[in-house]
This record gives structure tokens, sequence and C-alpha cells, in this order.
């Protein structure tokens, strides 16, 4: 890695997978770690740079395209850019990846059933009732990645346990530097938890 | 000037030792024991073997060193961690006494993880997962791998395999023994070697004469076979950090917490504090540390700052009951046990047990009382040291802070000047 350039944690995911919350839990611990850190939330990046846009795979490319876009010149200005949108398209998020280059795929992996229960929009609701047509999951497709650098199963672990593997993959790979707390990769952390629970210490 | 050897035994009280000795089960030891040079001494609060090693290390409190447990919390954004050496935020003895220019060689003690590049070998203890990690200088790693030393045992094994549970117990110390065999003969004016396998043994067999009494007699010939390899010319340092009794219940703070309504969950069925809601007061950690959930320090703070010592002192009147009712010995002020740089990092109150009701961090206990497959809990005031041919301070009059300035007093190493000087000798 250029050490002058940030780098790109991109997440994808379904609506209501815990993208968002990841997105803003990862800035919180990486700006803690001195690091100047912008997120690209799908939602406010509609809002915004993406206004006029819709829900056709054409337009959701488009809006992808936008956000790399950004993403990429924050990136080159060494700026640490996590996008939280939803990407369904594995063929514009490969493309992201090829642009971007510092590019980490973070899967936010959630059963549909799970996310529609979350609901944390009310959409799934709406999509459910017919009331709103191309929705992620529902009658619109989502290719999970083949092989992302990080697969979070947000109904089985908590935010913590989520970040914490993003942060070990980003010190393996060179982006970040271990601090104090970071002495143990994830797997033996959970050897010492483990040893530590079987003594009642935790 | 005097070598010194120390063998330190994990979580070996002095009760049991005396009554071992009186029953004749340990007859080695019993030589070795000088009349003034043998106490009963205290541990610290909480009674955990990393803040007592920590407080060892670095003759400090833990306000000082900054070690309060074997899993601790950042208050914002709040993070439960597992501290390690990198957390203890003191110079130790064996870099106090590298700096001193002389050489120390340490061989598993607790909160050496990762290992500090001292004058000589560091080995750290079981937070290490792999030897080629926890050594210093690397390059020994595989002189231990190939003298059969291990890290730790799997404590686990104790309830689904016994035969190895045991096997790996005499795996373990007859490596710790290979290793003062191995490198005894390197130069050193400080030498520690912990034993741990006393207490996985004593948290599983504690209520158990017949396994503790064999455990011991073997651990005695340990001991005497360790003693063969130190030199004449070097003084020798035994101790425990704490005692150990069985536990008759344990108590869950965080249900009795939750059932005052002072700790709220976001769930109705919770995996961890991270899914607490902003409307709680108060948290605890294991063993018995109290957090208040305070506005400006926590993430999802309630507490105004202002309202700190009154919150306070209202939790401390309600834990009242607790004391009242024999459940708790007593409820502590973070100042009054600690002080230091690390104090804001101390849990608001520390609850001091009794022995024999082991208090819980558990939060998804429904009852305030259970038990658990763990036999054992540790006692803060029934630790051992056996300074050979030295004259202690009295028994309980002294604890696990005060015994490193009386170590670098015999090595003729300067104390740092914040370092708690009491000393332990006479």
């Amino acid at each position: 890695m250029n050490r002058n350039e940030g780098f790109v944690v991109w997440f994808t995911g379904l609506p209501s997978s815990g993208k968002s919350t990841l997105a803003q839990r990862l800035k919180d611990e990486l700006i803690k770690r001195g690091f100047r850190v912008e997120v690209l939330d799908g939602d406010v990046v509609r809002e915004h740079i993406s206004r006029g846009l819709g829900f056709s795979k054409e337009d959701r490319d488009e809006n992808i395209r936008r956000i790399y876009h950004v993403a990429y010149l924050l990136k080159r200005n060494g700026v640490v850019v996590i996008t939280a949108a939803i990407s369904p398209y594995r063929e514009i998020r490969q493309e992201a990846r090829e642009l971007l280059k510092d590019f980490v795929e973070v899967y936010a992996s959630c059963p549909v059933e799970k996310c529609i229960e979350r609901d944390v929009k009310g959409m799934y609701k709406k999509a459910l009732a017919g009331e709103i047509k191309n929705f992620t999951g529902i009658d619109d497709p989502y290719e999970p990645p083949e092989n992302p650098e990080v697969i979070c199963e947000t109904d089985k672990e908590t935010v913590e346990e989520s970040v914490k593997k993003i942060i070990n993959k980003l010190i393996e790979m060179g982006y970040i530097e271990p601090t104090d707390e970071d002495v143990y990769t994830e797997e033996e952390e959970e050897i010492i938890k483990k040893r530590l629970e079987d003594l009642g210490y935790i | 000037m005097k070598r010194l050897f120390i063998l330190s035994i994990d979580g070996v009280p002095y009760s049991l030792l005396t009554s071992l000795i009186d029953m004749g089960v340990m007859p080695f030891f019993k030589s070795l024991i000088t009349e003034k040079g043998f106490r009963r001494y205290n541990s610290v609060l909480p009674t955990i073997s990393s803040v007592a090693w920590a407080s060892f290390m670095t003759g400090k409190n833990p306000g000082a060193h900054g070690i309060f447990g074997f899993i601790d919390r950042r208050p914002s954004p709040f993070k439960l961690y597992l501290p390690t050496g990198k957390n203890l935020r003191s110079k130790t003895l064996f870099e106090i006494v590298s700096d001193a220019g002389k050489r120390t060689i340490s061989f598993n003690v607790p909160m050496t993880t990762p290992p500090r590049k001292v004058n000589g070998v560091m080995v750290s203890g079981f937070l290490s997962t792999k030897l080629h990690s926890a050594v210093h200088p690397p390059e020994i790693a595989q002189k231990l791998e190939y003298i059969g030393y291990i890290i730790d045992v799997d404590p686990s094994l104790a309830l689904k395999d016994e035969s190895t549970f045991w096997k790996q117990v005499y795996n373990a110390l007859e490596g710790r023994k290979n290793a003062v065999k191995t490198f005894i003969g390197q130069e050193w004016d400080m030498f520690m070697l912990h034993i741990m396998e006393t207490d996985r043994v004593n948290h599983f067999y504690i209520h158990n004469p017949e396994k503790l009494h064999s455990f011991y007699t073997e651990l005695d010939h340990y001991i005497k076979g360790i003693f063969e390899y130190i030199p004449d010319d070097a003084d020798v340092l035994l101790l425990s950090d704490h005692g150990f009794c069985s536990i008759e219940k344990e108590f869950y703070v965080n249900t009795y917490l939750s059932r005052k309504g002072l700790l709220k969950f976001k769930v109705e069925d919770p995996k961890s504090l991270n899914e607490m809601d902003s409307s709680t007061i108060a948290y605890s950690l294991i063993p018995g540390r109290i957090y208040l959930n305070l506005k400006g320090r926590e993430e999802m703070g309630s507490i105004p700052q202002g309202d700190y010592n009154r919150v306070r002192n209202e939790i401390v009147d309600m834990l009242g009951e607790l004391v009242d009712n024999g459940i708790i010995k007593r409820v502590w002020l973070k100042e009054e046990l600690y002080s230091g740089p690390f104090l804001d990092e101390a849990p608001d109150i520390i609850l001091e047990p009794f022995d024999g009701i082991d208090i819980k961090g558990d939060i998804n206990r429904k009852e305030l009382f259970g038990k658990s497959s763990i036999k054992g809990m540790h006692t803060l005031e029934d630790a051992f040291i056996l300074w050979i041919g030295k004259e202690l301070k009295g028994n309980n009059s002294f604890s696990i802070i005060d015994i490193a300035s009386s170590i670098l007093d015999e090595l003729g190493v300067g104390r740092p000047p914040d370092m708690e000087a009491s000393g332990c000798l006479a």
C-alpha cells in the first residue's frame, strides 16, 4: 500500500443486514487509531450524489460507480473510506475492486428472514405488501460475494466481534498497525477466551 | 551480590500447605521451611492471577499498573477485551533488573504476553497460544519444543477427559523442570519459574482431598527435582499469588443489578454487555467489578457527571443489604483500594467476596445464585510466601505488592521512585 493513500472497506449485504451499523462502529475504531475516515452510506449517497437514480440494474450499477469514484478520490487523498451500500451485483463490485485496488470487501451475511424481522427502515414490509418494487432480497436479486476478505455473520456475531474480525484482517493485510489491544489474531483470541471461560475467569 | 531464584506456584494456599505438611504429604517442601521465612500473606482485589502477578512484577497497585482482570472494557466505544502484558503499563522487575545491567530468565509468569525484550530470556505464560510468539529471544522456541515444554494444559479436559488432563498436568510440570535444567547454566541474576498447574488442579479438585493429596505429593517431587538444579550461591523465594477454597455457590451480580432495575438490555436474551440499553445505571465484570454508566465516559452514559457521587453512594447503600445478608464481605470504592495514573480505568465499586461465594459477571442467569463445573475459587488472605533464610514481616501484614521492592533490595538494584516500596522483609 502507498502509505500516503487510504484504503476502502466495501460492505455489501442485504438491506438490514447490519452494514451501516458495522460501518459506523468501524469508523469509530479507525478514528481512534488516528485515521481520517469517511463513510459513504448507501442511503445518504442516494439522497445527494445519486438523486434521481432508480433501482433498475443499470441505475444500481451507476449508483455504485458514483460511490467508487468518490471513494477513489478520497482514498487518493489519504482518507479511509467505508462504503455501506447493498451493492448487490458481483460484476460492479469487481469493477470497484479493480479501480480502487486497496479494497477490502466485507460481506454482511444475514438470512433474509432475519433481515425482514429487523426491517430497520420498514422497507421489507412495504416490499412484501407490494407497495414498492425491485427490492433486493424480495423481488430483486442479491449476489453474495464469492471471495470477500471478511464475512461478518451478523445474525450470530455481536457488532464488536464483527468489527474485531475486520480490524484483524486490516492488520493482516498491512493497512493498519496492531495496537496494544491487538496481541492476538482472531483464532488466538478464541483459544484464550475458551481457556479463560473453562476456568471461570470470564 | 547474591542471585535470586523465584519459584512461583500459582494459587497454592498457605492453609493447604500447612495442613498437607502436617499430614506428611510434602516432606521436601517442609524441609525448606525456615521459621521466620514462611508466612501467610495477602493478594489483591480483585483476587485474580493476572492482577496479582502484575502487582508482584511491578510492585504497584492496579491503579498504577492498569490490570484489573482477565477481561476488561473500553468505555467508549464500548468494547470488551482481554488485557495482556501490553496493557500492563509499567516496567516490571524483569526490565528493572535488566536496566541495572543484570540478566534475568523467566518462564511462564502470567501477564508477560507478549514477551518483553529483557536482558536475558522471557517465556510468556498461558495468555500465549504458540511458543514461537511467546519467547524472547525467538531462537529459543525450538529448544523449548525439543525439551517438551508446553505453555499450558487444556483446563476443559478436567471435565471431559480426566486421564488426559492429568497427563498434560504432569507433562507441563516435567517441561518446566526441564526448562530449569536447560537454562540454569546460563548467566543470570534473577531466575523465575512459574508453575500454573496448581491453579488448574485447585479449580477442579479443591473439594477432592484424595486427588489433591496425590497431586501435591507429585508436586513435592517436582519441586525437589527443580531444587537439584538451583546453584548453592542463589537465594530462593517461593510464593503463591492467592489462596483457594471450595465454592459453596456463585453469586451473579449482573442478575442482582438487573433485578434492582439498574442494568437493562435492548434485547430479551442478551449475549453480551454490548447489548446494554442506554438507560443502564450500572453493570459488572467478573469478579465483583461494578462500573457506573457515566455520561462522558461510557458510550451510552446515562448518569450526569455531577450525579456520580450521589448515584455511587446510593448503589453502595443498596449493596449494603448483600453485606448484611452475608453474601458480600465488603463494598469498596475504587479510591479506597487503588491510586495512580489508571485509577480512571478502575471499576467504580469493588465487591470483596466471602470465601466460598464466588462473584460472577454472567448476564444470562435467571437466579441470583447458582453453581457451575468450577469447584474452587481464589481467596484474598491465604497466599503463601517462603523466602528461605530470610525474616519476613508477620502473617498478613503485607501484600503481593510489597515483595518487588524487597527483591530489588536483595539484588542490589535501586527501587524506581514510583514503586510502592514498603517491602516484605522484617
